[in-house]
């Protein structure tokens, strides 16, 4: 029998429901693996040293996504079967979920947070907000894509733009502050980011106009921290970049996880796309800092120093991509680089000291720039703007890229990038702002089915040259995760969670889930088992090799 | 049926009714399109909330294709207003709420949507043929049952053709039987939405097989095809040493005997399917 627990505590935000395993996992009672979870900066920081975990969305800091478990390889990942699934509520599954101390804490759409035992898949407790019937959410689908974990708490941004904290143990809701109004437009949808006592959280919502900003918040408080705008205000640094008034409704949403370099102390973080989205004529200039990738001092949110892929995008093309931190040999010098295949086709490798552009190079099919300057910025064919009677351009709005996951394989030192290889018909119109209306000032017509497709490109980590590709029917919206087992993990609009040949792109594994995988892939252990999880439809899969692992773990003769 | 009994607003009956009216009275009901009540608001909408999935002129993207006759969901705008209120739970169709878009522009937007469909079968040419004739040829002499269902007879190897008259105009019928090839039906919603249905494929299996039919599914490691006959194939890409998919080939054969006269016929006859008349 389900009871509830914690509502009094939860306050006026929701409650979580909790079944008999909470009484275990409350008391600390050890049941075989220690049911607490005590993560500590220090275990983040140090997350590559514990494989059987996964403590960050992007599995650690530097957003590699690479699990260094091998127990599955090519030898082995063709017996991968499912040990346990769990059923959603309805909606997309965007979601990574962390696993910690034989805990999975992973949300449900649009906002919910579960923590599951991780080898057995039962649910330990569920929490959910209770939002008003109205929230807003323009330009997005009703997601979430993971929660942060800090010492014993979690923390979920919500669909209604609030950031809340939870006890993992529980559920129960420690504190709930709104981070912006949704009623203009706010959500926040990202897994947040836990850093040496600070949270840090961005928002969604450039398609209606919002001024989009980086957030810093007290783990143990709730207090805002400082707060960084991704738009300078009239007198700032950058705000000679946008015409008017126009700086008001700039967009620059953040709406991904960012990068955390912990010896350099710097924080990565992508903005989003300018607004209105496709007709720039209201906003003249570059509009900084869409667009961009900044380099935060986490103290105090000051930027550090900026980057632009896309001045004066009038395609969409946000930069909330997965920023990879790659440390490696540049030009004979050790150097420490931020990498990532932005939306816009280009691949771009920089310094993440100093954000000096180093290499740039077209990964996917593009008609926009023939090439990028010396310092990266894109020099642009003329009349690839959207018109008023339509303009194919590739990427599409979507992009090459999107928020699915990339993945860095230290072993094979390649960058293997899910694509979208697809056109769109780009139309332009008039806009104008009204709070908590969609304000984006045209639309595309994007080409589809055969005139469209997909691959897993893989990537030279330093030239951004390509290795192989493995191709997909369509473009797809699940990311990769690379192993040292040789493989990475993947999935399609299809409905295949697949395994590739890290090496070669081989196919290696396939099971077909019957609906499309837009979650991005994870690994963890258990009994001494590795685990590798994606999500399809409304069901997340965990699978794993047949010895000894199946049926929750249960061995022969253990029932 | 179900999308036989559809009803269609007021404002819709006109393009409809005109195919059924003798050509005269259809060309000039054509030439004055429908109107569209508060048309350049309700385009306003459509462009700022849908086009970004459902494309400018409602041919699709990341959502399915809205300017078809029969959406699948849609039997009335009544039904069409409760998918744009509250999205198709599940699936990336979101619903608007009530302080994104009121009920008048809901309403407004269903009513653009439909428009985009009654344009679909607007066509500039006119419908001459002896639809009576054209049933006759349909289900004799033209052996067109042999592959086609309509209203539950005949045999499913091309598509289904029950309600035909209500998703594409006579121009297309025209051609999808003088030049079949020249335009292969492409999936309008779902997982396959944009791809092409009926795609010939030929294969070679490692084992030397041989296996000429038309595409059912297919992803990055398995193919599904049925061949003419009617015979279901399964085969994962492994086992598979060559594959040629012949686009711009039909397994639809040209109606090499039917002159211009049956071809007016029968696209007339297949005018009314799905009309109820
Ligand atoms: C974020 C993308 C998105 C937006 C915005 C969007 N749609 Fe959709 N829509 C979809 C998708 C995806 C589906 C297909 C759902 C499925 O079948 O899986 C769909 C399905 C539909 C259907 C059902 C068609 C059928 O009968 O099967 C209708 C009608 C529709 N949309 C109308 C609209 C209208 C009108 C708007 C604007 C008010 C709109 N949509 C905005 C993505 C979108
Ligand atoms: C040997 C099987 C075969 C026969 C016989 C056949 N068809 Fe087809 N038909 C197909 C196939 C396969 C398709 C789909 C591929 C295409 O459109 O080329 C098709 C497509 C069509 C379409 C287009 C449907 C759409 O929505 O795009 C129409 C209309 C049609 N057939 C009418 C007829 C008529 C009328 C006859 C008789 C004169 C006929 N067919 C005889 C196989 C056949």
């Amino acid at each position: 029998m389900e009871v509830l627990i914690g509502c009094g505590l939860a306050a006026r935000r929701g409650c979580a429901a909790s079944g008999i395993a909470f009484a275990a996992v409350a008391l600390g009672v050890s049941t075989g693996q220690s049911a607490t979870a005590q993560v500590p900066y220090e275990r983040l920081v140090a997350a590559d040293s514990e494989p059987e975990s996964w403590l960050t969305y992007s599995g650690n800091y530097g957003s590699h996504r690479f699990s260094r478990l091998d127990q599955i390889n090519a030898a082995n990942v063709a017996d991968l079967r499912v040990v346990w699934a769990y059923q959603m509520d309805e909606g997309l599954i965007e979601t990574t979920p962390i696993v910690a101390d034989g805990v999975m804490y992973v949300t449900e759409p649009p906002s919910s947070v579960t923590a599951l035992d991780a080898r057995t898949g039962k649910r330990l407790w569920k929490w959910t907000p209770q939002m008003g019937s109205d929230v807003l959410h323009i330009g997005f689908p009703e997601v979430n894509r993971g929660v942060a974990i800090l010492d014993s708490t979690l923390y979920v941004g919500t669909l209604d733009a609030h950031l809340v904290a939870l006890d993992a143990r529980s559920g129960a809701v420690r504190w709930d502050v709104e981070v912006a109004d949704n009623a203009i437009g706010f959500s926040l949808t990202l897994a947040p980011l836990a850093l040496d006592g600070k949270i840090i959280v961005g928002v969604s919502g450039a398609e209606a106009g919002v001024r989009g900003f980086i957030d810093a918040y007290d783990p143990d408080t709730g207090k805002l921290i400082w707060r960084t705008y991704t738009i300078p205000a009239p007198g700032e640094f950058g705000s000679d970049t946008w015409g008017g008034n126009s700086w008001e409704t700039g967009g620059g949403s953040t709406w991904l996880t960012g990068s955390y370099d912990p010896e350099l102390d710097l924080l990565y973080w992508p903005i989003g796309n300018p607004a209105p989205d496709w007709n720039g004529d209201v906003r003249p200039g570059d509009n900084l800092y869409t667009d961009c990738l900044l380099a935060l001092d986490p103290d105090t949110g000051e930027i550090v120093w900026w980057f632009q892929f896309t001045p004066h995008d009038t395609h969409d093309w946000d930069a909330n991509q997965i920023q990879v931190l790659v440390d490696a040999e540049w030009e004979g010098e050790p150097r420490k680089l931020v990498v990532t295949a932005n939306r816009n086709a280009f691949y771009y490798v920089l310094d993440r000291e100093t954000g000096e552009f180093l290499h740039g190079t077209e990964y996917s099919k593009q008609t926009w720039a023939e090439g990028l300057d010396e310092n990266g910025r894109p020099i642009v064919i003329p009349g690839t703007d959207p018109t008023e009677e339509g303009n194919l351009v590739w990427p599409s709005l979507q992009g090459a890229a999107n928020w699915f996951s990339p993945s860095y394989s230290p072993m094979t030192r390649l960058f293997y990038q899910p694509t979208r290889i697809m056109g769109a018909i780009y139309y332009k119109a008039d806009v104008e702002y009204e709070p908590g209306q969609p304000f984006m000032g045209g639309g595309e017509q994007a080409l589809r089915g055969e005139e469209a497709s997909g691959a897993v490109k893989a990537l030279d980590v330093l030239t951004g040259e390509l290795k192989w590709e493995f191709p997909l029917q369509s473009p797809p919206w699940a990311g990769v995760m690379a192993t040292a087992g040789n493989l990475v993990f993947g999935g399609s609009e299809e409905g295949n969670i697949f395994a590739l040949d890290a090496g070669t792109g081989e196919p290696l594994w396939n099971f077909q889930a019957g609906a499309a995988v837009r979650s991005g892939p994870m690994s963890f252990e258990i009994d001494g088992q590795q685990r590798v999880v994606n999500s399809a439809g409304g069901t997340m899969f965990v699978f794993g090799l047949p010895e000894g692992g199946g049926s929750g773990g249960a061995r022969p003769g253990s029932f | 049926m179900r999308i036989a009994q559809t009803t269609w607003p007021l404002s819709l009956a006109v393009p409809i009714l005109l195919l059924l009216c003798p050509p005269a009275a259809a060309q000039e009901a054509a030439d004055a399109a429908p109107e569209l009540e508060d048309a350049e608001r309700a385009e306003r909408l459509y462009r700022a909330h849908c086009a970004r999935c459902h494309g400018v002129q409602g041919l699709g993207g990341e959502g399915p294709e809205l300017a078809q006759l029969a959406l699948p969901r849609v039997a009335d705008q009544v039904q069409l207003e409760r998918i744009i209120r509250f999205g198709i739970p599940g699936t990336g169709m979101p619903g608007a709420r009530a302080t994104v878009l009121d009920d008048d522009a809901v309403s407004l937007v269903a009513g653009y949507v439909l428009w985009l469909g009654a344009q679909t079968t607007v066509d500039a040419s006119s419908v001459t043929g002896d639809a009576d004739r054209g049933l006759d040829l349909f289900w004799a002499e033209g052996d067109c049952a042999s592959c086609h269902i309509v209203a539950g007879q005949g045999t499913a190897v091309g598509p289904e053709l029950t309600i035909i008259g209500l998703r594409r105009g006579a121009d297309y019928l025209r051609e999808a039987l003088s030049a079949p090839a020249a335009r292969l039906p492409v999936a309008r919603s779902g997982a396959r939405s944009g791809f092409f249905e009926y795609l010939p494929v030929r294969i070679v299996t490692h084992d030397g097989d041989i296996y000429n039919g038309m595409r059912m599914n297919e992803d990055s490691f398995t193919i599904q095809l049925m061949t003419v006959s009617g015979a279901f194939v399964s085969l994962r890409k492994g086992e598979i040493a060559e594959m040629e998919k012949r686009v711009g080939h039909s397994l639809m054969p040209v109606a090499q005997d039917l002159d211009e006269d049956d071809v007016e016929d029968l696209v007339a006859y297949l005018t009314t399917l799905g009309r109820g008349s």
